[in-house]
């Protein structure tokens, strides 16, 4: 063996002793040594400490996961009792019939890896912080936006108010002494000032809901008769399109829901399905009992929806996502608000298209006590 | 009594000649107390070395700021670092007398007079009584100490988890939240700093226990930033250099707390980055944030930058951490407004500033 170097000669093997003692006692470093066959006949305390269960007896392989030959130096993960895979660079020495295994980690790789682990946490975490920071300040915009748009279009819904009422003055009062251009103009005026209103309308509805302040008035009612008035709504608009409006509605039970808005939703549904049939086409309108929920389908035969936007149908202001043809002068809102009102009714509102065309919407209102997911 | 000309010339060739001061204050160590660190051989003298340009800056800032109980505070520092390590204080003293000689042989034209009183100040701190360095846990009858006593036993017993129920769990009682973030994860946080220091722990587990905090203001982020807005704007940063960036994290998020909108840079913002945020974000305050001494030049080069990107004048600069916590009146040499010692002081002497800005009616 090697002489210590440095070390006076009367010290080298006191020396010996006490590093041995240390290595086999308290060191972190791992020592095993195996006979021949390669089976552990002495290990040192961290040995022990490493592995599950008595070390003596067992294979080398088994506990370092390689066999290992003299001079040899190679990295092994080993699997410890608290769980955690430990890295170490084991050597293999000879000596002489017997082996020893030394494992040791490499500490100043743990430290530099550590240090930069933290270091890419902290930043995360600073991320993290910008991230929440962002979404409120988001919040708070879109909550500025809906007051914006409420405050608007009530503001605006007066003045509609007050040119629809004149114009409808002029018309039925002025009559005869009206020429046809003068009253093809004002009936213009009437046709813009009308969707102006339901615009506004739309915007104050939206405003409410998003500001969290949808009230629903339920009271006992037919939903059977509630959408047959809906539907009703839009007759006018399915004659100037030239659209045929079935309806199949069976009677249903009454149920509390709030008529007004019911109805809403199905004038906003067959209005739309009226908006996308082609001249000629059929809207269908059918109401069933399932049980004790209330379903109702509104089918059309227009061009369908692509896939891709049947998931953005719903959100507000995603304009002519319906049939990828947009349409110019409307937000899109009609959708969303019929689904929000419906959801607010503890119901469902869904779309489906064909491969060859034609779009359904199926609302599901639930019986007494129930909920639709 | 030296001019401020004299000091920053010092300052500066310190730091331009630190590596031959160092070769040189070593030479010295070693020629008079052979018997002291001959036995620490080759390596030894590497280390010894390289220690000395770790004092060097130390000095540095207590020049150019004028402070001499900056030294003093570092010299404390050493004195534990030695005791650990089994030097007497004798030890100690040779090496500032070894600086010093090394440093008037090194520096040109006298300069190195100009920084003997520093020096001295470190040699009279080490006839001082040793300083204690106290628990920051220890009982001060404040309803929360216990739950930061389980706090910390939780971190250092690796079960994160459990430290992060106890905090949650305390906030969702109606622990308040300014509460737990300086009574709870501040004080604990300081404490893990001081057995750190202390080499009670190792670095990792002080990296740990950090990365944990952090986790645990994470998850209280939601709550943090749901006060209603006050419109004030402030902009958290660490000087270039500080890697230590959770107490101005946490400073940032008291801001939040307030109603500010605080954004926060992180740590190690270069000066160029400081005074970009400034154009940005155009703050009501600037707020940078640095712990060790030797980190003052970067604070001061910083706000002298962040200033020239406010052509408006209003922006006022409020610095912290733990040097200007241990050195009181060395913030007034940054170029800053003011300095708070702890994340609720910022705030209100942020307001104060704020309002005294508007109360003047600087133009705009």
């Amino acid at each position: 063996m090697t002489a210590l170097r440095r070390v006076p000669p009367s010290l080298d093997a006191v020396l010996r002793d006490v590093a041995f003692d240390h290595l086999w006692r308290s060191s972190s470093v791992l020592a095993l040594v195996l006979d021949a066959q390669g089976v552990v006949i002495d290990a040192n305390a961290r040995a022990e400490a490493l592995f599950d269960g008595p070390v003596v007896g067992r294979r080398g392989v088994d506990l370092v996961g390689v066999a290992g030959a003299a001079a040899r130096s190679t990295l092994a993960h080993l699997g410890t009792r608290g769980g955690a895979v430990e890295t170490v660079r084991l050597t293999f020495r000879d000596l002489g019939g017997a082996t020893l295994v030394l494992g040791e980690a490499d500490a100043g790789e743990l430290a530099r890896v550590e240090r930069d682990l933290a270091a890419m946490h902290a930043d995360l975490q600073n991320l993290t912080r910008e991230v929440v920071r962002k979404n409120r300040a988001l919040a708070r915009l879109g909550e500025l936006k809906s007051r914006f748009v409420g405050m608007a279009a009530h503001d605006l819904r007066k003045p509609t108010g007050v040119i629809l009422g004149y114009v409808d003055l002029v018309l039925d009062g002025a009559g005869a002494a009206l020429s046809d251009d003068q009253r093809r103009l004002l009936g213009a005026i009437r046709s813009s000032c009308s969707f102006m209103a339901r615009v506004i309308d739309d915007f104050l509805d939206l405003a409410v809901i998003e500001a969290g302040q949808l009230t629903l008035h339920l009271a006992p009612s037919d939903p059977g008769s509630v959408v047959r008035a809906g539907a009703r709504r839009a007759e006018e608009h399915a004659r100037r399109a030239d659209v045929t409006v079935s309806l199949d509605l069976e009677p249903g039970t009454a149920r509390r829901l709030d008529a007004s808005k019911i109805e809403q939703v199905a004038m906003n549904l067959v209005g739309n399905a009226i908006e996308h049939s082609p001249p000629g086409g059929r809207v269908v309108v059918a109401s069933r009992l399932e049980g004790a929920a209330f379903t109702l389908t509104v089918s059309d035969e227009g061009p369908g929806i692509d896939p891709d936007d049947l998931a953005r149908l719903f959100r507000p202001f995603e304009r002519g996502a319906h049939g990828g043809v947009a349409r110019v002068g409307s937000f899109g809102l009609g959708l969303s608000i019929s689904k929000m009102i419906i959801d607010a009714h503890g119901g469902s509102l869904d779309a489906a298209s064909g491969a060859h065309g034609g779009t359904v919407f199926v609302v599901r209102l639930p019986g007494a006590g129930e909920r639709i997911a | 009594m030296s001019t401020a000309e004299e000091r920053r010339a010092t300052a500066a060739a310190l730091t331009l000649h630190t590596a031959r001061i160092a070769e040189l204050a070593t030479d010295l160590q070693y020629a008079r107390q052979p018997e002291v660190w001959e036995r620490y051989g080759v390596r030894g003298r590497e280390l010894s070395v390289r220690d000395m340009t770790y004092h060097l800056p130390f000095l540095g800032t207590a020049i150019v700021a004028d402070e001499p109980r900056v030294f003093a505070d570092y010299v404390a520092w050493i004195r534990h670092l030695f005791a650990r390590l089994g030097f007497e204080d004798p030890a100690a003293a040779v090496l500032l007398a070894c600086m010093r000689d090394a440093i008037a042989e090194a520096l040109p034209g006298g300069l190195g007079a100009v920084a003997v009183p520093y020096i001295e100040a470190g040699v009279a701190e080490l006839a001082a009584p040793l300083r204690r360095f106290a628990s920051f846990l220890e009982d001060d009858g404040h309803p929360l100490r216990p739950l930061a006593r389980l706090y910390l036993d939780a971190l250092l017993k690796n079960d994160r988890a459990a430290a992060r129920t106890l905090v949650l769990d305390a906030v969702a009682r109606g622990v308040g939240l300014r509460e737990v973030l300086l009574r709870v994860l501040q004080d604990v946080q300081r404490e893990v700093g001081r057995l750190w220091f202390s080499a009670e722990i190792s670095v990792a587990r002080e990296h740990y226990c950090t990365a944990v905090t952090q986790d645990v203001i994470a998850h209280l982020y939601p709550r943090i930033m749901d006060t209603p807005r006050v419109g004030r704007r402030i902009v958290v940063a660490c000087a270039a250099g500080e890697s230590h960036d959770l107490g101005a994290r946490m400073v940032a998020d008291f801001f939040e707390l307030a109603g500010w909108d605080a954004v926060f840079l992180g740590r190690d913002t270069p000066t160029a980055a400081l005074a970009e945020a400034v154009r940005e974000h155009r703050p009501d305050v600037l707020g940078v944030s640095a712990n060790m001494s030797f980190h003052f030049p970067a604070v001061r080069d910083g706000i002298a930058a962040a200033r020239r990107a406010d052509p408006t004048g209003r922006l006022r600069v409020l610095v912290g951490g733990y040097q200007f916590d241990a050195t009181p009146g060395l913030w007034t040499r940054t170029g800053a407004d003011g300095s708070a010692s702890d994340a609720d002081a910022a705030v209100a002497t942020a307001e104060a500033l704020v309002a005294a800005v508007r109360g003047q009616g600087v133009a705009s």
